[in-house]
């Protein structure tokens, strides 16, 4: 019986290839597309999953004042956690740094974590050597991770004793990790003793002070039913501490589940940059409607070809073939083709994901584990039974004496249904082509738009504040290098935030600011705009800034500002010119600087973020506002050997510190990394849902068509033209694709205008896109119907006339 | 009206050589009545799609109305066939989705008659063929034999030189079949030119001329005497001429 049935089920399959085909294309385009994404999404809700405590660990997050929460924390928090709350079982702290790695003859870059010797009792690794218990007990301990080990030392063994000299202090590799298979937020790098962060401070008290935030601290509390009290009570004792210290009104934390710290990209100061909880949601949407698209096709193909089979139907029912004979046949039919379409889709994925995890920068893995297999047969024969079971349901109701007269054909719930499909369809590409529209022009325009700031030319290195004015004098005489400054940050990296000015007519009125130290000729390299004043000069004695912590008032120094504090301090960038504006508050006394100078705005961090008032003060030398990181501006088209040059200028004065640098336009392109790769995944799965609803499109026009060749004919020997022709066929689609649009694009404008409401730098409502997609769907329906209505309407009518 | 030399029209199938026409020659004047008589794949279908244009010849010459249409392209054959000529056919061919009056309006409208004068045309050829008060019916609420003559009135409403007729009686009674050749007569009589293939040969009676055809041959061609009376049992009418008397002895009018 089953032979019999996998028979029929072949020669049906290959009676009408062209239906088969299309049946057969568009499920592995569905089943393909629903296995990437899934494998993406899995991947991204993965993150943190392998440890083994993950859903007892959180990490402890700040909320000051307005600010997003961030994970920077004191370094005292973990300490105080485990001495005065009993439900947190442990504490632990990681906290990441640039490094320079001296090896032979080199000095590398690196980035670093700093850890307590707990840290493997939170984030069990897989040691591939080592032991878990002390590596980290040693204040010279290093630990590599596995990329790291093999770069340093070209291998994973005995790599155990080797030493490395990191920031000019030999280290000692105690433990090398294990690559991991699934993802983390910890950053695979190497790992060293917390106690060597503290010796880079140039104040020791930071270590316990409650507003110096370095760290993030994680804890372990095995009682979730404890995390909403145990909030408020931390929020208080760290508030009652740190009030005072800061401008800030508020100190609150949350406890974030470790297991929720990839996906939320609302928190600030993430070791690893978050990936964003409603994109994956979306693509998670995504993948079921190509699936669902997959599956439309097919149905709208089977009852399509109904009238072909309604005869078999009506035969089989003759010789007294039950109903639930023929469903069973029907869906097995169905079954049969999702599980070929299947494999051909396990292929196609096998064949992409390489591309994909390129795209994506990704490192999926589809290594066919049972349960992956169990999943996919359950997708077999889920798209299966729902792809078949309406074909299966219409054909076996079917009456016998109706389909043997041939008159399925004008079965009126038939091609309704097929009609409504057609439009879903459409619909569900209508709403994506407007989606997609819509995410793209808002992700040119925020890369696009002004940034206050020129991007190109520029290389940001980290640090070289103790050799900076012998760096400067140096590298200024490269014919190359237009300027050279350092500052405390730069675009594209976070700004301090937690200043406050206020106007001398207005002193109860604290205004939040951003400030970044600066040295001279920031506005420059940077191509900041000056809009009125001057900028910072060695000319002017008194620019630099200098709190006096004894007596506050007489501490000197003059501001910049830029234009959104002028205008919130109610000035014109030249009224605000001579101004004074009052500094401190907190704990620190006040003292007032005059403002010399009003620059443009210019973006930190990124464009989702809004541009604070910024206050900019002048370090007369790099340590004495602790500037970290040091700029060069190069002439336009500068060559690899320029920057070779500069390296070595830079070794010559600092043989310990690796010259490690970044182009200003990369760190701008990264900082929107995941929305770009997300926007490119976007754009692929809207094709393919496009090219699956078009193939659908193409079955049925055929089908219709041939259904038609007759009257085709007829018309062309009254005098029908071919273009008439063509209009006929594919006119009757048009309709569809409309009624689509209009169902579709609502839905797309509410949803599109809550997107764009999150973005505070942000297009208008692009009703092109609407526009475009309407017509866009018009023109895939036409073109695809013009193909077989051409071919029909060119046919000789002579053929068609007697196929009775 | 229509002068074919010499022509041959044959289909090549998986194995065989099929040769429909074979180096046929014949004239056919205006006004005239031409029946097609022959057994089943003598060519008599093939004919008439040549001079239909529906179908291409592969030597020969033929002259439709002094145009040469073997030097035609596809596209001045369908031009000519546009202006000059209407099918009647077998199975009729009336569009289902379609009303009888807007079947009969499609041809008017691929002609671009204005909407007015298309009314006017549809109403005077429904009167004509006694349809008018089924007009708004679809072609499946209607008998056989009133299906062609809808599908008569399309042929006819844009006033062709030439009608084709593809056995339009095959899938009538005898009733309607009648009815139907009356029709054809009369649309003779005001001047139509009908080429006619049939199986029934009591309606030769009906033409003026009759030819009959054999593996692609004419094998016989002469006019028809005599008045066609319906209702009459008796032969009243007789085709004349010198070879071909065994071949219509047991033909009937009427």
């Amino acid at each position: 019986m089953v032979k019999f049935l996998f028979i029929v089920a072949w020669r049906n399959f290959c009676r009408d290839k062209l239906t088969s085909f299309i049946q057969l294309t568009g499920l592995i385009i569905g089943i393909a597309s629903f296995i990437l994404i899934q494998l993406y999404v899995d991947h991204q809700k993965s993150y943190n999953t392998a440890f083994t405590d993950a859903k007892d660990i959180y990490r402890i997050n700040l909320l000051r004042g307005e600010n997003k929460p961030q994970a920077q924390t004191p370094l005292r928090l973990s300490r105080e956690l485990r001495q005065n709350f009993s439900q947190v079982e442990d504490a632990t702290r990681v906290s990441p740094a640039n490094v320079s790695v001296k090896y032979l003859q080199s000095v590398y870059s690196e980035r670093a974590l700093y850890a307590d010797p707990n840290y493997f009792e939170f984030f069990d690794f897989e040691l591939l050597e080592g032991d878990i218990n002390t590596a980290l007990d040693a204040p010279d301990s290093l630990i590599l991770h596995q990329d790291l080990a093999v770069k340093y030392f070209a291998g994973i063994a005995g790599v155990i004793g080797k030493r490395l000299t990191i920031n000019g202090k030999e280290h000692q590799v105690t433990a090398v990790i294990k690559k991991p298979t699934t993802p983390t937020t910890m950053p695979l790098t190497m790992i060293l003793p917390m106690v060597n962060y503290y010796a880079q401070f140039s104040n020791p008290e930071w270590i316990d002070a409650w507003n110096f935030n370095a760290t993030r601290t994680f804890a372990k509390i095995p009682q979730k039913s404890a995390i909403n009290t145990l909030t408020a009570t931390i929020s208080d004792y760290y508030d009652s501490r740190a009030k005072g210290l800061s401008s800030y009104k508020t100190n609150r934390i949350n406890i974030q589940p470790l297991l929720d710290i990839y996906l939320d990209n609302t928190t600030t100061q993430s070791l690893t940059p978050p990936s964003s909880a409603v994109m994956v949601l979306i693509f998670s949407i995504i993948s079921m409607m190509i699936l669902v698209l997959a599956c439309v096709n097919f149905t709208n193909l089977s009852t399509a070809a109904a009238m072909r089979r309604g005869k078999e139907v009506g035969v089989r029912k003759a010789l007294g073939a039950s109903k639930r004979q023929l469903i069973s046949q029907y869906l097995a039919e169905a079954v049969m083709l999702s599980a070929l379409a299947s494999v051909f889709a396990v292929a196609l994925v096998a064949l992409c994901l390489p591309a994909f995890n390129q795209l994506m920068n990704v490192e999926l893995l589809f290594d066919f584990s049972v349960s992956q297999a169990l999943q996919l047969l359950a997708l077999t024969l889920l798209v299966g039974i729902l792809a078949g079971s309406y074909p299966a349901f219409y054909l076996s109701n079917l009456s016998p004496a109706h389909v043997l007269k041939g008159l399925v054909t004008t079965s009126k719930s038939g091609v309704w249904l097929r009609q409504s499909l057609i439009i879903l369809q459409f619909a569900i590409a209508a709403f994506l082509l407007v989606a997609s529209l819509v995410v793209n022009w808002q992700m040119q325009y925020i890369k696009n738009m002004e940034q206050g700031f020129d991007r190109e030319g520029v290389i940001v290195i980290s640090r070289g504040d103790n050799t900076y004015n012998a760096f400067k004098n140096q590298a200024l005489r490269h014919p190359d290098v237009l300027s050279v400054t350092m500052s405390h940050t730069v675009p594209t990296k976070a700004t301090r935030t937690s200043n406050t000015v206020r106007r001398l007519d207005d002193i109860s009125n604290e205004i939040w600011v951003g400030n970044n130290p600066v040295s001279l000729d920031f506005f420059k390299t940077y191509g900041i705009n000056l809009l009125s004043g001057r900028a910072f000069s060695n000319a002017y004695i008194n620019d630099a800034y200098q709190e006096n912590q004894t007596n506050w008032q007489s501490s000197t120094g003059k501001l910049m500002i830029n234009q959104t504090l002028a205008a919130t301090l109610g000035w014109s960038p030249e009224e605000a010119i001579g101004q004074l504006l009052t500094l401190g508050g907190g704990q620190d006394g006040l003292h007032n600087h005059q403002i010399i100078g009003v620059v443009e705005d210019s973006h930190y961090v990124n464009v989702k973020n809004i541009v604070p008032p910024m206050t900019y003060v002048l370090s007369a030398q790099p340590e004495d506002l602790s500037l970290r990181w040091t700029s060069i501006r190069f002439k336009a088209r500068t060559s690899y050997k320029a920057l070779k040059e500069i390296e070595l200028i830079w070794l010559g004065l600092a043989p310990d510190l690796a010259f490690k640098y970044d182009w200003l336009s990369d760190l701008f392109d990264s900082s929107y990394r995941n929305e770009t790769q997300q926007t490119e995944l976007l754009n692929v799965f809207t094709l393919l849902a496009i090219v699956v609803t078009a193939i659908g499109l193409f079955g049925l026009a055929a089908f219709n068509t041939q259904r038609r060749v007759k009257e085709i004919a007829v018309r062309k020997i009254l005098g029908a033209s071919t273009g008439q022709l063509c209009f006929m066929l594919v006119n009757q689609f048009s309709i569809l694709v409309v009624a689509a649009n209009v169902i579709a694009l609502p839905l797309a404008y509410l949803l599109m205008r809550d997107w764009l409401d999150n973005f505070i730098y942000r297009i208008d409502m692009p009703y092109s896109a609407f526009l475009l997609s309407a017509a866009f769907s018009l023109v895939i329906a036409y073109f695809t119907v013009m193909v077989i209505a051409y071919r029909a309407a060119t046919a000789k009518p002579v053929d068609s006339l007697h196929c009775d | 009206m229509i002068k074919i030399n010499n022509i041959s029209r044959s289909f090549i199938g998986d194995e065989v050589e099929t040769v429909a026409i074979d180096e046929m020659n014949l004239t056919i004047n205006k006004g005239e009545f031409l029946s097609i008589l022959g057994p089943s794949g003598c060519g008599k279908s093939t004919l008439l799609n040549v001079l239909g244009m529906l179908d291409s010849i592969d030597s020969g010459k033929f002259s439709f109305l002094d145009n040469p249409v073997d030097k035609f392209s596809e596209q001045q054959r369908a031009k000519l066939r546009k202006q000059h000529i209407g099918f009647i056919f077998q199975n009729f061919n009336l569009i289902d989705e379609l009303t009888v009056e807007q079947n009969i309006e499609l041809p008017l409208y691929y002609h671009n008659v204005a909407k007015a004068e298309r009314k006017k045309l549809v109403d005077a050829v429904l009167k004509r063929v006694d349809i008018s008060h089924r007009r708004k019916h679809l072609p499946a609420k209607l008998s056989g034999g009133q299906q062609q003559r809808v599908a008569i009135a399309r042929a006819i409403v844009t006033e062709p030189d030439l009608i084709l007729a593809d056995e339009p009686t095959g899938n009538l009674d005898s009733k309607s079949s009648t009815q139907v050749m009356t029709l054809l007569q009369q649309l003779n009589q005001d001047g139509a030119t009908i080429v006619m293939v049939t199986h029934a040969a009591e309606h030769v009676c009906y033409s003026s001329r009759v030819i009959e055809l054999l593996d692609g041959k004419i094998i016989n061609d002469h006019q028809v005497d005599g008045e066609v009376q319906s209702g009459n049992d008796e032969i009243n009418g007789m085709a004349k001429g010198e070879k071909n008397q065994q071949t219509f002895a047991e033909v009937s009018c009427g």
